[in-house]
């Protein structure tokens, strides 16, 4: 059994031009990720790719984590059902990595409830999800991977239209995950959000990949800034 | 609508050529009410049920496939025809028949297990190109259509050589036919799609997420689109190899027989699946009993019938229907 969670080899992503220099490494488990750089540079494209969602052009990624239910993906767009209540949407996360049993719908809506209290929308269950404000709708997202209980997460700005309050509630109803051996890599434009809580940080500038750990980022952002 | 398949499958049975049995007596020979003689028992449970079994058995393999196709690639033209598994099929019965050329070694089974074969291996080659070139759903299908060009052009390349019997040969399994089967081969296939069908069931909350939202939406819901979309195209070819390798090109079946449940029960796999496999086994059942009685005693094959009689209710449910969409 391997202990990493996703590795990467000479991964060369982008759709028909390549967007970085080929990428090697591991993630392992309770890392938190952080994808830095600017707008289009292919931070979206690198989670996409990592989900297996867009083909590389070079190289490989290999997920180690179980095929059914064990990545979780929030993606920009959110994925939600509108029409549909809160507590579905949640359930539609619940339900993949549940086996069947007498007590599976039950064991499903604890499941949901618990989900939505992590993240403060319990007492919005039965709305439906066209009414939610922006912010809610991407805690409801975050529940519904809460409910997956993944063993890798991939977040595409999931804290964004989040105030500081809320983009705190959001990190620590992810933390019992984490600290169970769930990671988190998530793609994120509000540095000091990400930062607060990463290990590590991939950025990609100008087509060059690094990966390095917050305070190696933080020295080498302000030594750019000095020159 | 079992219950109406079940009485489609009881008049079927007492429909054919013999003056011995009328439906009425054919029902209550089946029913245990009346000793049938050893003529009218041949007729009934060597002849006439197998063929009927069949029917049944075949309509609910090719229209769960067409169903766990449609979902999984998010196309409701795709079908086991249109997916390249029935070229694939028609291409290893023609080198069986034309060429001699047979991958089993059992003489009887010598079209039909090509016929299993080659549909699984175009199967295989869709999986693997899909994975090459990329792995959307548009792969999949692009791919398929070009496999059945190729098969069919090799299929008409060996027509061209082709004797006059060996043409007459592949013209008859390309009609689609439920008289070839016994009650072995039928009892074996029906096995084998009972124990697959458990299996389609459990994908279909997977299948639902993949159609509400396509493959951006199934993986926030924890679904591996990859996966589940190339664990499908599995299970569907196997479903569509094993009938028919045995009966031949029936393809209408498992584009019309979805769409009809869709109509009427909507979209929710868990309930799709189900209800497609007893439409498929109604309109088999139905189209079988219509082409073997309408000219009594010349029988249309099946895959003639389904398309005459099925063709042109689908276009009128398609057209009656008002913002039902897949």
């Amino acid at each position: 059994m391997k202990t990493e969670l996703l590795s990467l080899s000479d991964l060369v992503i982008g759709y028909d031009e390549p967007l970085s220099d080929p990428i090697s490494l591991t993630v392992g488990p309770g890392e938190i990720v952080v994808i830095l750089g600017p707008s289009g540079i292919g931070k979206t494209t690198l989670l996409r790719t990592v989900a297996n969602l867009v083909m590389p052009l070079g190289g490989r990624s290999e997920l180690h984590v179980e095929p059914a239910g064990g990545l979780g993906y929030i993606p920009q767009n959110l994925g939600l059902v509108r029409h549909a209540t809160v507590a579905h949407n949640v359930a539609l996360g619940a339900g993949v990595r549940m086996k069947w049993s007498f007590g599976m719908y039950a064991e499903r809506r604890e499941r949901v409830m618990k989900a939505l209290s992590a993240v403060g929308m319990d007492h919005k269950a039965s709305e439906p999800v066209r009414r939610l404000s922006g912010g809610q709708k991407r805690r409801v997202a975050t529940a519904r991977t809460l409910a997956q209980r993944p063993q890798l997460i991939l977040a595409d700005e999931f804290l964004s239209e989040l105030d500081d309050i809320n983009a705190t509630g959001v990190m620590e109803a992810v933390f019992p995950l984490l600290a169970k051996g769930c990671s988190l890599i998530m793609v994120e434009h509000h540095e000091e959000h990400a930062l607060k809580y990463a290990t590590r940080v991939w950025e990609l500038n100008d087509g060059r990949f690094s990966d390095l750990t917050v305070e190696a980022w933080k020295k080498r952002r302000m030594e750019g800034e000095t020159e | 609508m079992c219950m109406l398949t079940a009485f489609v499958s009881l008049v079927a049975l007492g429909q054919g050529s013999s003056s011995q049995l009328d439906v009425i007596t054919t029902a209550r020979i089946v029913l245990g009410l009346d000793d049938a003689t050893s003529v009218q028992s041949a007729i009934i449970w060597e002849l006439r049920l197998p063929r009927v079994l069949m029917a049944i058995v075949g309509g609910v393999g090719l229209a769960t496939a067409g169903a766990l196709m449609q979902g999984c690639l998010g196309n409701p033209l795709v079908s086991p025809l249109t997916l390249g598994v029935a070229s694939g099929a028609a291409l290893g019965a023609a080198l069986a028949i034309v060429v001699g050329f047979s991958i089993t070694s059992i003489g009887a089974f010598a079209i039909a297990g090509n016929a299993f074969i080659f549909s699984l291996l175009v199967v295989f080659i869709i999986i693997q190109l899909g994975r090459y070139r990329s792995i959307s759903a548009e792969s999949y299908i692009l791919v398929g259509i070009a496999i059945t060009f190729i098969a069919g052009a090799v299929v008409s390349t060996l027509q061209f050589f082709a004797t006059d019997a060996q043409l007459s040969q592949l013209a008859h399994w390309s009609f689609g036919s439920l008289s070839r089967p016994d009650m072995a081969v039928v009892l074996a296939v029906g096995i084998c799609i009972v124990a697959l069908l458990p299996q389609a069931m459990m994908w279909s909350w997977d299948l639902n997420a993949l159609a509400m939202g396509g493959d951006d939406f199934a993986i926030s819901t924890g679904v591996n689109p990859m996966r589940i979309r190339r664990n499908i195209l599995v299970l569907s070819a196997l479903m569509t190899s094993l009938i028919i390798a045995f009966t031949g090109m029936i393809g209408f079946v498992g584009l019309a027989a979805p769409h009809m449940s869709r109509l009427i029960i909507g979209n929710d796999y868990r309930k799709l699946l189900p209800a497609s496999a007893v439409c498929g086994a109604f309109l088999m059942v139905f189209a079988d009993t219509i082409g073997r009685t309408l000219f009594a005693p010349i029988v249309i094959p099946v895959g003639i019938m389904l398309a005459v009689i099925g063709g042109p209710v689908f276009m009128y449910l398609l057209l009656q229907s008002k913002g039902v969409q897949r």
